[in-house]
């Protein structure tokens, strides 16, 4: 049986980086180059168009991180990091990278991590699931910016721009500026992720940026409504008002 | 070597000084015996100069049983011993040659019985000497408590040389590691090109070494550096590169500690460049102003990209390396304006003759 061609895209920012993969994958007959993007934001949106089997992703990029990237895909290919930092090797484990390729690297060694990416997908298993990425986080590292693909294109929201955001189902929907940003997410996994002193679980369902906050009234026993400037009213469990309590 | 015998002006003062206790010892011995004081001093002065020379010997047991090393018993017993046997050789020797003055001139210096005055001489050699030998032992002190002192100021200055060496090596070795990325994607396409970058790497990694052994370096020696990093960054980066260099030709010749510039430069490629897609212009200039040098470098920032940890780490080294070097008249600004980061570092303008 001939195998079928891997559908592969390279993102590098450096065109110098991008022509040595080019190089490399063309003694490679069954690799087909469908994209190279420059940056994380072309990477996305060529991913989620052309659904490439394989992606060689760079880390250090503009705009987006290598690690940035697969983050926002729903369905990751299988990916092989390129790269010149040794200390991201930890972290491409977890995201499930198929290998991780140290800048300068020879024929052999690129040869070693495309049999073993291949391999991946030919037996359709190339990148993680969604629970095992969100669970791959970083815990203890504090989010700047929420990303957030909305179909091919991406979108960064800076955390002080957030107002509050909503649980719902499996995703959560972040309040900015007027709209609404939906991601697939769990709460409670963002709640750890984000500054405590500025974002407050009020509730099972909601995160309230406290500064968008406005004041606070009680409409039944142990019962409270949070007011937000924009005059927004969200509900305050009790354990939530304890928290809020205890910070302003 | 003695302290005192050593130095000829602190052996002229130590004898002065026995002089005038010589002088005043006499007065009081023409008042008690209503004397000419001239016959007594004539008397005092050698005696006390003479005893100073002896004192000297203070010293030589100070050293000997040191205090740290001897029981307080020892030392007491010690000095007990040496008083006794310097003052009564001392008293012996006064006690002959009053004698021989008074036969000589027909006079007599103390009208007291012998064994009166010699008692008065033995006691009064008492309190001398061991005066001498507390001093002996306070100079010991301050000579020690000196020369710690020197050695943990030498400590911290070995310290100091130690880190700033460790800090002027900055360069990041992942500039080494994309560099030669970079040669070995160009071997097939542009085999020139990758010996033109091969060579300019090695010129930059040489001239750093041989400069970062150096106290400082003419500005145009950091400039040429930086002009062989930056060469080989616009391989790498292509157009997104752009540097603009703005160096007044009286600054050229101006002395700066090497390397000072090249983390900053660093610093702006990583932040001005290399996170922003369209890339921007590196600025790179210098004034005088007022004999002091102003040196700036400016670059692009993108401006939804969150500050990045460490990027203060590399305006930190260089702070510190001003400050261990010219003090409250070196250091280092930072400001942004315009979508434009400015580093500007300023230091006392020198010129090597």
């Amino acid at each position: 049986m001939k195998p079928s061609s891997v559908k592969t895209i390279i993102v590098d920012d450096e065109e110098l980086a991008r022509s040595l993969l080019r190089e490399y994958c063309s003694a490679h007959p069954h690799i087909e180059i469908v994209a190279e993007c420059a940056n994380g934001f072309d990477a996305v949106k060529a991913v989620t168009e052309l659904k490439p089997d394989l992606m060689f992703l760079d880390i250090q990029m503009p705009k987006l991180s290598g690690f940035e990237v697969i983050e926002l895909l729903d369905q990751p290919p299988a990916v092989i990091f390129v790269t010149a930092f040794d200390q991201y090797a930890l972290k491409a484990f977890e995201v499930h990278a198929a290998d991780y390729l140290l800048k300068p690297f020879g024929k052999e060694r690129f040869a070693e991590a495309l049999e073993h990416a291949v391999e991946r997908v030919r037996r359709n298993q190339p990148g993680k699931s969604r629970e095992i990425a969100s669970d791959a986080k970083p815990s203890g590292q504090q989010l700047a910016r929420i990303l957030i693909k909305e179909g091919s294109k991406v979108l960064v929201i800076p955390v002080e721009k957030i107002d509050y955001i909503e649980a719902q189902d499996d995703y959560v929907s972040f309040h900015s500026e007027g709209k609404q940003h939906l991601k697939m997410q769990r709460l409670a996994d963002l709640e750890t992720s984000l500054d405590s002193r500025r974002f407050v679980r009020i509730h099972r369902s909601f995160i309230l940026n406290i500064e968008r906050l406005s004041k606070l009234e009680l409409y039944a026993k142990d019962s409270r409504t949070a007011v937000l400037k924009d005059g927004t009213q969200l509900p305050v469990s009790r354990t939530g008002y304890d928290k809020l309590k205890e910070l302003l | 070597m003695h302290p005192i015998l050593s130095d000829k002006k602190t052996l002229f003062i130590y004898l002065t000084v026995w002089c005038g206790i010589g002088v005043l010892l006499g007065f009081i011995i023409s008042f008690f015996n209503s004397l000419h004081p001239l016959y007594s001093i004539a008397f005092t002065v050698p005696m006390l100069l003479l005893y100073g020379e002896v004192n000297l010997s203070a010293w030589y047991l100070s050293r000997a049983f040191p205090l740290e090393r001897n029981s307080l018993w020892k030392i007491l017993s010690v000095a007990a011993a040496a008083v006794i046997i310097i003052s009564g050789a001392w008293t012996l020797l006064g006690w002959g040659a009053k004698t021989l003055i008074e036969q000589m001139f027909v006079i007599v210096l103390s009208p007291l019985p012998v064994t009166q005055s010699l008692l008065i001489v033995f006691i009064s050699g008492i309190p001398l000497y061991l005066i001498s030998l507390a001093v002996a032992y306070l100079i010991i002190a301050f000579e020690q408590s000196k020369d710690s002192e020197r050695s943990a100021y030498e400590a911290r200055l070995l310290a100091q040389q130690s880190e700033l060496k460790a800090l002027r090596m900055q360069i990041d070795p992942h500039f080494l590691f994309n560099s030669l990325n970079s040669i070995s994607a160009l071997t097939t396409t542009n085999a020139e090109l990758a010996r033109t970058m091969t060579t300019t790497l090695a010129d930059f990694f040489r001239k750093s070494l041989s400069y970062g052994a150096k106290e400082t370096i003419a500005l145009k020696e950091e400039v040429s550096l930086l002009n062989h990093y930056l060469d080989i960054e616009k391989i790498r980066f292509g157009k997104r590169l752009q540097v603009e260099q703005r160096f007044d030709p009286d600054t050229l010749s101006d002395q700066v500690p090497p390397l000072l510039l090249q983390p900053l430069v660093e610093n702006a490629i990583k932040h001005g460049i290399a996170d922003s897609v369209e890339g921007g212009t590196i600025v790179l200039a210098a004034q005088k102003k007022n004999s002091r040098l102003f040196i700036t470098v400016e670059n692009p920032i993108e401006a939804d990209v969150p500050e990045k940890k460490g990027a203060g780490m590399g305006i930190d080294i260089v702070r510190k390396r001003l400050q261990a070097v010219y003090g409250s008249d070196g250091d280092v600004k930072t400001s942004v304006s315009n979508a434009v980061f400015q580093v500007i570092i300023f230091l006392p303008s020198s010129i090597r003759k």
